[in-house]
C-alpha cells in the first residue's frame, strides 16, 4: 500500500480543493502538485486549473522550482493564457539574470511560448544576448533558436531586418553547438530577407570546408566516426537556399568538398549508426549537387551510386535512395543514367515496406518520359489491383496524368483511361472521369475510337460505375459517329446503358438519363423507346433523378422542331485549362514553410518554381545560365492535339459572351468592396489568377491596413509590383516600416504588405491600390479601390439614453451636416427581420447602438465620432428606421461635418446595394 | 524542423509529448494514437520512415521513428529535414538519456519526466537540434542538476556571482 500513499492523498487533496481556494502551499507542495498536474497533461488530460501556481513557481527564486515552473508554463500555459504578461515580466527578470542557468531557462521558456508581446519587447534583448561576447554557448545557442521561434511566429514584428547582417557571421563561430544553431536561424532568415543575408553562403562554404579538411573540430562532435553530421546537413541545407557561388574559389571549393564527401561513401561503412550519418550528409550533398547543376559528371557519380543504394539490403537505405533519385529525375535533362535502374524501381513497387512502394511510385512518376511511358503506365497499371488501398488512389492520379502527358495515340489514351478507371474507380476522385470527358470531347479525332470503346465497355461483364458515366456521357454525345457501324444501331446503344443502369448509384444514373435525352435528339428513330425510360424515371424516389427524367420528358414532348437540337447541342469543347489532377497532386504539396522543397514530376514546375525564387533572392543578378528564363519549350502536358481545341476554344468564346463575365466582375467587386466597409478583414478582389484580402485595424485618426496577395493561379507570378495612392492630401497612406514587397509569388503562396494610414482631415475618395504582375511573361495590371473611407477613422460612443434626441435636434438645427437616404431592401420574416443585420452593419462600422433611445423599437440610433489628425474630431449621429411592411429603410446621418454625414452615407448606400 | 517530439511504450501510453507548435491536448492525443496504430504494426526490419497522414501534416511531413525494447521513439519533421540527420539525433537523445540515468529503462521516463523534457531542450529546441555532443548535453544537464540541489546554494554563487563582482 505505501506506494500508493501519495496517490491516495493527493486524490483527497484535489477533492477538498474543488470548491475552497488554498493560499497556504509552500514550494515543495507547490513543486510537487504542479508536477503531477504536468503529468496529467501528458496522459492526455485537459488541465485548465492550477496554472497560478504555476506562474507562481516561475517567481520562485529557487532554481529547482523555477526549472519546473517554466516546464509547466511551456506544457499546460497557451499563449492566450490571461497569465501571460506575469510571464513575460518574470522571463524579462531571468533574462537579465547573472546567473546563466536562469538566463537559459528563460531562453528556452521562449522557445516555447512566443507571444507577440515577447516578440515586440524582448527581441532586442535576446540579439543582444547572442552577440554579446561576455555571454556563454550554452545562452548563444539558446538565444539563436530563440530568436529563430520569434521570427517564424512574428515575422513583422521581431524586425528582423535590423540585426539579420550581424547574425550571419557566426556560421563561422569556433563552436559548433552554436553554429549549428545560428545556421538554423540563417535558414529561415535567408527566406525572409535575403539581402541581408547574402554573405551567408560564403561563410557557409568555408565552414564545411575547415570541418571536412581542416578538420577543426573537437573530438566531442565526432558522431560515429562522422564529423559533426548534423552541422554538415544543416550547412549543405543552407547552400541549396542560394545559387552557385560566383567567386571559382568558393566554387572550387564547394565543388571539392561535395566530391570529397561522395568519395568519402564509396567505402562501405562499418556499422550502422556509422552508415547513417555518412549517407544523411551524402543525400544532402548529391540534392545540393542536383541544385548546382553544375557537374555534371558529379551527377552522374550521384547517379550510379543512387543505383547501388536502390538495391541495398538495407531498407532506410533503399528508401533515400529512391527518395533522392526522384529528386534527381526531376531535375535532370538526361534520364539515361536513371532508366538503367527501370527494372529495379518497377521491383521496388513490390517491396515489403509500403514507404518504400510509395517513393518508387514518385520516382517513376518522376523519371517517366514518351520512351519509357508505355513500359511505366502498363507497369503500374498491372500492379494497380494488387497495391495497397492507400497508396491507390496517388497511383491512379499518376497514372491518369503520365497518359494524357505522354499519349502519342489516341486509342492507347483512351484504352488505358478505360482500364484505369474500370480497375480503381473505387478510389479516386472525380476529376479522373471528368478529364476523361474533358479531353474526349476537346479532341475531335479521339471521339469515333472513344465511342466504340464505349459501348465495349458497357457490355462487358463487369462495368465499374466511373466506366459506366464516361461511357454514357460519350455515347449521348457522340453516338451518332457509330451509329452505322454493325451491332451498334442507336437501340444497341440505348439497350447497353440500361442494361448496366439497374445496380448503379443515383449520380451515375443522372449522367445516364441525360445521355437518353440526348438520344431523343440524335436518333429519331428511338425516341418513343427512349421517353419510356424517361417517363419511368419520372417517379423516381431520388429527387434529382426525378427532375431530371421530368425537365427531359417535357422537353422532349414539347411541340416545337427547333428545341430539342438547341438544348441538346453537342457540348462545346473545354476551355483549355490547367488539368484538375495535376492541381489536386500539387496542392498536396503546397502547404510547406520551406521554399526550397521540389515538387515531384514534370521538370517545368520546378524550373518555375527555382526560377522564382532566385528573382525573389536575388533581384538583381541574371538567373545562372539562364535557364529559369527559357520560356517553356514545346509541352507534351497540352495533351495531343491542344491546336484544334484551341482553335475551337476561341470559336465557341464568341465575343458576345465576355461582357456579362465583367459585368459579374465587377459585381463581384462591388460587393466585397461593400463588405470591407463595415467589417475589418475580408476579401477585396478574387481573379483567376490573383486574390487580394485586406485586414484593416484603426487607431483613429491612425490606422494599418494590411493586404494580402495570393496566387491563384498554377504558376509563378513575378515582377509584382505593389503601390498604394491616396486620392487626395487629406489622407496618407504609405507603406508600413520594414516592408519588403513581394516580387514574386509562388503557386498557391501569399505574401503580405502593410500600409499605414493617418486621416488628416475629412476625405472624399477612397486611396486606390495598383498592382502589377506579369503572368508567364504577360503583363497584367490591377487597379483597386481600397476600402478605406473618413468613416473608417469612426469611434463608439455611449451616451444617456435620454440625451440622444437632445443632440440630434441640436445637430438638425444647427444644419452643418445632414445625408438621408432610402433604400428599398425586402428582408424576410424568416431571417428575423431586418434588425440584426442592420444592427451589425451599424456596429460594425464603428458606431454605439444607444438601445432605447428611439420610441420605435426596431429604429436604431448609434452614436461615433470620428478623428482625423488635423481637422480635429467629429461627432456623427444616425438613426436607421426599417419599415419591414414596405421593405424600405430611411437612414439619417447628422454629424459636425458634411463631408463626414455624406461619406458615412455613401458607404450605406453601397452596403445596401450589395446586399 | 522537427514538429513534435513522442516518447510511447508498445501499448500507446505516452511517456512524453512534446509539440513545437501549439496545438490542443485533444488534438495531440489523437496524434500519438494514429501515429502509434501506424508504427506498432511495422517489422523492425522495415524502414525507419513513414509519410504522415491527412491528420499529421499530409504527404510533405515524415514521421522518423525508432524502436528500443518497449519504448517507440517519434520524431514529427517536415521535409526541410534529413530523414537520416533526424534519425541519428534519436538515436543521440537515447544516448543522452542513457547517459544521465544510467541504463535507461521505461520507468526511469516515468519517474523522472520532468528530466527527460531538460534533456529534450539540451538537445531539441524550437524544432531545431542545438546540440549534438553528448558531453556537450551532459554538462548542461549536470550544471542544472548542481543549480537545483538546495544545499548548494553557495556553490551557485560561483562562477556566475564572480563575474559580477567584477562588473561592480
Amino acid at each position: 500500500m505505501a506506494p500508493m500513499k501519495g496517490l491516495t492523498v493527493f486524490i483527497a487533496d484535489v477533492r477538498k480543493c474543488k470548491s475552497q481556494w488554498q493560499p497556504s502551499l509552500n514550494g515543495y507542495n507547490r513543486k510537487k502538485y504542479v508536477c503531477k498536474l504536468i503529468y496529467m497533461s501528458l496522459l492526455g488530460y485537459d488541465v485548465h486549473f492550477g496554472h497560478k501556481e504555476a506562474v507562481e513557481l516561475v517567481n520562485s527564486p529557487k532554481y529547482s522550482e523555477k526549472q519546473i515552473g517554466y516546464l509547466a508554463v511551456s506544457l499546460l500555459l497557451t499563449e492566450s493564457s490571461g497569465f501571460m504578461r506575469s510571464v513575460v515580466t518574470a522571463l524579462r527578470r531571468d533574462l537579465y539574470d547573472t546567473n546563466e542557468c536562469n538566463a537559459c531557462l528563460a531562453l528556452s521558456a521562449v522557445t516555447n511560448v512566443a507571444t507577440r508581446e515577447i516578440a515586440e519587447t524582448l527581441t532586442e534583448d535576446i540579439v543582444l544576448q547572442l552577440l554579446s561576447s561576455s555571454a556563454s554557448m550554452f545562452v548563444k545557442k539558446k538565444a539563436a533558436l530563440c530568436l529563430l521561434r520569434l521570427l517564424r511566429r512574428f515575422p513583422e514584428a521581431v524586425k528582423a531586418r535590423q540585426w539579420a547582417a550581424r547574425v550571419v557571421p557566426y556560421i563561422g563561430h569556433r563552436d559548433i553547438g552554436v553554429t549549428l544553431a545560428v545556421t538554423s536561424l540563417v535558414t529561415a532568415l535567408v527566406q525572409q530577407h535575403p539581402d541581408e543575408t547574402r554573405k551567408a553562403a560564403a561563410l557557409a562554404v568555408r565552414r564545411l570546408n575547415s570541418l571536412l579538411a581542416d578538420n577543426e573540430h573537437t573530438v566531442d562532435y565526432v558522431y560515429y566516426r562522422v564529423p559533426a553530421p548534423w552541422l554538415q546537413v544543416k550547412l549543405l541545407r543552407l547552400l541549396q537556399y542560394f545559387p552557385a557561388p560566383e567567386s571559382a574559389e568558393l566554387r572550387g571549393m564547394l565543388t571539392s568538398t561535395l566530391r570529397r564527401i561522395i568519395d568519402q561513401s564509396q567505402d562501405a561503412a562499418s556499422d550502422l549508426q556509422q552508415m547513417n550519418a555518412q549517407y544523411a550528409v551524402l543525400f544532402e550533398a548529391i540534392s545540393l549537387g542536383i541544385h548546382l547543376d553544375a557537374d555534371q559528371a558529379l551527377l552522374q557519380q550521384s547517379a550510379a551510386l543512387l543505383g547501388r543504394f536502390i538495391t541495398s539490403r538495407e531498407t532506410n537505405v533503399r528508401y533515400l535512395g529512391l527518395e533522392t533519385m526522384a529528386h534527381l529525375a526531376a531535375y535532370i535533362d538526361d534520364v539515361s543514367a536513371i532508366k538503367r535502374y527501370q527494372g529495379v524501381i518497377i521491383q521496388s513497387l513490390r517491396d515489403r515496406d509500403t514507404s518504400v512502394r510509395r517513393r518508387a511510385l514518385d520516382l517513376l512518376y518522376s523519371m517517366c518520359d514518351v520512351d519509357s511511358a508505355r513500359a511505366i503506365v502498363g507497369e503500374l497499371l498491372r500492379h494497380m489491383a494488387v497495391a495497397d488501398v492507400a497508396l491507390r488512389e496517388e497511383m491512379a492520379l499518376k497514372v491518369a496524368i503520365l497518359t494524357e502527358k505522354f499519349a502519342t495515340e489516341y486509342a492507347w489514351y483512351v484504352d488505358v483511361m478505360m482500364r484505369l478507371v474500370s480497375l480503381a474507380g473505387d478510389h479516386m476522385g472525380d476529376e479522373v472521369w471528368h478529364r476523361i470527358v474533358q479531353v474526349v470531347l476537346g479532341n475531335e479525332e479521339l471521339q469515333l475510337y472513344a465511342c466504340k470503346i464505349a459501348l465495349q465497355t458497357l457490355r462487358a461483364p463487369v462495368c465499374h460505375e466511373s466506366a459506366f458515366k464516361v461511357s454514357a456521357y460519350v455515347l449521348g454525345e457522340f453516338g451518332h459517329l457509330i451509329a452505322n457501324a454493325p451491332d451498334c444501331a442507336p437501340i444497341d446503344q440505348l439497350k447497353a446503358l440500361q442494361a448496366k443502369m439497374g445496380p448503379t448509384s443515383p449520380a451515375a444514373r443522372a449522367v445516364a438519363l441525360t445521355a437518353i435525352a440526348k438520344f431523343t435528339n440524335l436518333f429519331p428513330e428511338i425516341k418513343t423507346l427512349c421517353l419510356r425510360v424517361l417517363d419511368r424515371f419520372r417517379a423516381a424516389l431520388d429527387v434529382e433523378l426525378q427532375q431530371r427524367a421530368c425537365e427531359y420528358y417535357a422537353l422532349a414532348t414539347v411541340e416545337s422542331e427547333d428545341l430539342l437540337p438547341i438544348v441538346f447541342e453537342e457540348m462545346p469543347p473545354f476551355p483549355e485549362r490547367q488539368s484538375a489532377l495535376m492541381s489536386r497532386l500539387l496542392s498536396k504539396g503546397a502547404d510547406t514553410e520551406d521554399q526550397r522543397t521540389w515538387v515531384l514530376g514534370t521538370r517545368d514546375p520546378n524550373r518555375e518554381r527555382s526560377g522564382a525564387q532566385q528573382q525573389q533572392q536575388l533581384p538583381q543578378s541574371p538567373p545562372p545560365g539562364g535557364e529559369a528564363g527559357v520560356p517553356r519549350a514545346a509541352d507534351p502536358a497540352a495533351g495531343a492535339g491542344k491546336a484544334s481545341s484551341e482553335a475551337k476554344g476561341e470559336a465557341a468564346g464568341a465575343a458576345g459572351a465576355v461582357m456579362p463575365e465583367e459585368q459579374a466582375q465587377a459585381a463581384r467587386g462591388r460587393k466585397h468592396y461593400a463588405r470591407l466597409l463595415w467589417e475589418n478583414d475580408g476579401i477585396l478582389h478574387d481573379g483567376d489568377e490573383i486574390q487580394v484580402g485586406v485586414v484593416a485595424q484603426y487607431k483613429p485618426p491612425a490606422g494599418r491596413v494590411g493586404v494580402f496577395l495570393g496566387n491563384k493561379a498554377a504558376v509563378a507570378i513575378c515582377d509584382v509590383t505593389i503601390e498604394a495612392r491616396s486620392g487626395e492630401g487629406s489622407l496618407e497612406i504609405r507603406l508600413a516600416e520594414n516592408q519588403a514587397p513581394p516580387t514574386s509569388l509562388v503557386p498557391l503562396a501569399q505574401a503580405r504588405i502593410f500600409f499605414d494610414v493617418t486621416c488628416k482631415d475629412v476625405f472624399a475618395t477612397a486611396p486606390t491600390l495598383h498592382i502589377t504582375y506579369s503572368l508567364a511573361g504577360e503583363p497584367t495590371e490591377l487597379e483597386l479601390q481600397l476600402p478605406v473611407t473618413a468613416a473608417h477613422f469612426m469611434d463608439p460612443v455611449t451616451i444617456a439614453v435620454g440625451d440622444f434626441f437632445a443632440r440630434w435636434k441640436q445637430l438638425g438645427d444647427a444644419g452643418i451636416g445632414e445625408a438621408q437616404e432610402v433604400f428599398r431592401t425586402p428582408f424576410l420574416a424568416t431571417d428575423g427581420g431586418a434588425g440584426p443585420w442592420l444592427r451589425s452593419v451599424v456596429g460594425g462600422m464603428g458606431f454605439a447602438l444607444i438601445h432605447g433611445a428611439d420610441p420605435v423599437p426596431d429604429n436604431i440610433v448609434a452614436v461615433g465620432i470620428a478623428s482625423t489628425a488635423t481637422g480635429g474630431r467629429f461627432g456623427c449621429l444616425m438613426r436607421v428606421e426599417p419599415k419591414q411592411s414596405h421593405g424600405l429603410t430611411r437612414v439619417t446621418v447628422r454629424a459636425t461635418n458634411s463631408g463626414l454625414a455624406a461619406a458615412v452615407a455613401a458607404n450605406l448606400s453601397m452596403i445596401f446595394a450589395s446586399r | 524542423m522537427i514538429k513534435a517530439v513522442l516518447i510511447f511504450n508498445q501499448l500507446g501510453k505516452p511517456r512524453l509529448v512534446k509539440f513545437y507548435e501549439p496545438i490542443s491536448t485533444p488534438a495531440q492525443q489523437e496524434i500519438l494514437r494514429e501515429i502509434h496504430s501506424l508504427v506498432a504494426k511495422r517489422a523492425d526490419t522495415l524502414c525507419n520512415f513513414l509519410e504522415g497522414t491527412r491528420s499529421i501534416g499530409g504527404t510533405d511531413t515524415r514521421i522518423v521513428y525508432r524502436h528500443y525494447a518497449t519504448l517507440y521513439f517519434v520524431f514529427v519533421a517536415d521535409r526541410s529535414e534529413s530523414e537520416l540527420g533526424v534519425l541519428d539525433l534519436i538515436q543521440l537523445f537515447v544516448e543522452s538519456l542513457d547517459k544521465v540515468f544510467e541504463n535507461v529503462c521505461e520507468l526511469d521516463l516515468i519517474f523522472h519526466f520532468d528530466e527527460v523534457h531538460y534533456i529534450l531542450a539540451e538537445v531539441v529546441s524550437a524544432g531545431m537540434v542545438i546540440e549534438t555532443s553528448l558531453s556537450e548535453i551532459g554538462r548542461a544537464i549536470d550544471e542544472a542538476k548542481r543549480q537545483a540541489k538546495p544545499e548548494s546554494d553557495h556553490a551557485r554563487m560561483g562562477l556566475s556571482s564572480l563575474r559580477r563582482g567584477f562588473v561592480q
